[in-house]
């Protein structure tokens, strides 16, 4: 997706009501239920997904300040904000992910030439979100070896590696030992040790 | 493929303990009740969990004592009246039949078509209970050609077909007003879970009576006397199972749950992975 301003027909710095009726301007012009048989209904449709897109992204921008990543994914995944990037094309998948729309995702990411780290990273993720986890795993981690000093990479890894180790936990913890004896000791002792520091004395025989 | 699913019984709280053993009853009445007496021989533990899943989303069961033909000396308890026992033994019985059908495909025997034919003419009592079994067939079929044709290149791809099967399943509930994203989720990594576990538990008897199996298809069938070669398998199906079992979890903690939650956790917390260790263990003997 190429700059949003630009598809909206506003400048940097418009308000949000300039933003909303360039949208409805825009969309009473090119909603494709208006072309009916017209031949141009296909062109009109990628337009108003352009507008659709560039109109969601600003809008976004203005109501997050923060980093929220909204989606109803299979993996927990806390607080990441995909929607960054320098390159315009992996912008508007990353925005896909974004939106949940993970299929149409991967189909871009498959049109694209480059393999490069950036897009080894959206594969992975995408592939996670899907379901596939071994194909997810070697695109995350072919990522972060082209590109071992990017964050986001490493923390997507990461949490796959976390997620695998974290959910044997209670299982390999059934039947531990209770603590819970002891810490009652324990405390007991402390109260008791700390109490007898300022003159008083909670269990006098010891 | 069946009988993976499984409660661990040891962390078991009894109240849910009994809860389990009354939903396997109850379902096994239902059965008799849709298809007569024979199919309740097709009963399986992962219909059961079914069962619970989908009613504790509902939670309009009910419980009472019968006699049962098993253990006739006392009354059991058994749970009834639930729409989603009614789903749960129509999937049953569906299932079912796939497995009979895909085991005759497998390795022929009389016996085997005749029992097959059998129970798909038996009177059914089920034509009110919606279930979506156009879809499933297609899943089914694309399964059957992925198999049979060997064009696939990694497990996600073999296992893709009967996860979206049984996230199908979980998510055409009728009664269930949850988004059907979730149960889906639930159900599709579920699925691929049992698909993944049954093709390792089942690769060694493959190998001996040249069945297909997924795991000899991608990795050979050097693994099967290599322990070395075992070992790296192992780390794979161990991620991808692990990962499964974590997304059920995470989705079934999602749900709005109107019933005690205490089984299916249970169950989808641990008793997935004491299966998985079972498995393991079982498959190591044969390097000792």
């Amino acid at each position: 997706m190429s700059n949003p301003y630009e598809i909206l027909g506003v400048k940097e710095n418009a308000s949000e009501e300039e933003i909303k009726r360039a949208y409805r301007e825009l969309a009473k012009k090119y909603h494709p239920d208006q072309y009916g048989d017209n031949p141009l209904k296909d062109l009109a449709e990628e337009r108003m997904r352009d507008i659709n897109e560039a109109y969601d992204y600003l809008t976004k921008n203005r109501a997050n300040s923060g980093s929220s990543y909204q989606s109803s994914s299979q993996n927990n995944n806390n607080g990441n904000n995909y929607s960054s990037s320098q390159n315009p094309q992996y912008q508007s998948i990353r925005m896909d992910i974004q939106r949940g729309n993970f299929n149409a995702a991967e189909e871009k990411l498959k049109r694209t030439n480059v393999r490069d780290a950036e897009w080894n990273f959206l594969m992975g993720i995408v592939s996670l979100r899907k379901g596939w986890y071994s194909q997810g795993f070697n695109y995350l981690s072919t990522a972060t070896r082209l590109d071992p000093a990017n964050p986001e990479y490493r923390q997507a890894f990461n949490e796959v590696n976390s997620s695998y180790n974290s959910y044997r936990q209670p299982y390999n913890n059934r039947g531990a030992s209770d603590n819970d004896l002891c810490s009652i000791c324990a405390t007991l002792w402390c109260l008791d040790s700390i109490c007898e520091c300022f003159g008083g004395n909670i269990i006098p025989c010891c | 493929m069946f009988g993976y699913v499984t409660p661990c019984k040891m962390e078991l709280k009894i109240k849910d303990f009994e809860k389990f053993k009354a939903y396997y009853c109850g379902l096994c009445q239902n059965i008799k009740s849709n298809y007569g007496n024979f199919p309740r021989l097709l009963l399986n533990y992962d219909m059961t969990f079914l069962g619970i899943l989908l009613s504790t989303l509902d939670e309009d069961v009910k419980y009472k004592k019968v006699y049962c033909l098993r253990h006739p000396s006392r009354k059991t308890v058994v749970a009834y009246g639930s729409s989603a026992l009614n789903y749960a033994s129509k999937a049953n019985y569906e299932l079912a039949l796939y497995k009979m059908k895909d085991d005759i495909e497998d390795d022929g025997g009389f016996i085997k078509k005749l029992l097959y034919l059998f129970y798909t003419k038996i009177k059914r009592n089920d034509s009110i209970i919606p279930f979506p079994e156009s879809e499933l067939n297609i899943y089914l079929q694309e399964l059957d050609s992925l198999e049979q044709g060997s064009s696939y290149d990694s497990l996600d791809e073999i296992s893709e077909p009967f996860a979206k099967f049984t996230g199908v399943i979980l998510s055409h509930y009728k009664n269930y007003n949850e988004p059907k994203e979730i149960l889906y989720n639930l159900g599709y990594n579920l699925g691929k879970w049992i698909y993944i576990i049954d093709a390792f538990d089942d690769c060694y008897k493959d190998f001996k009576s040249g069945s297909k199996n997924p795991l000899i298809k991608l990795y050979g069938s050097d693994f099967l006397k290599n322990k070395e070669l075992y070992d790296n398998i192992k780390i794979e199906i161990d991620f991808n199972l692990t990962l499964c079992a974590n997304a059920c979890l995470d989705a079934f903690k999602k749900l709005q749950i109107k019933g005690d939650k205490g089984l299916i956790e249970n169950i989808l917390q641990m008793g997935l992975l004491e299966k998985m260790d079972l498995v393991y263990t079982r498959s190591e003997k044969r390097y000792e």
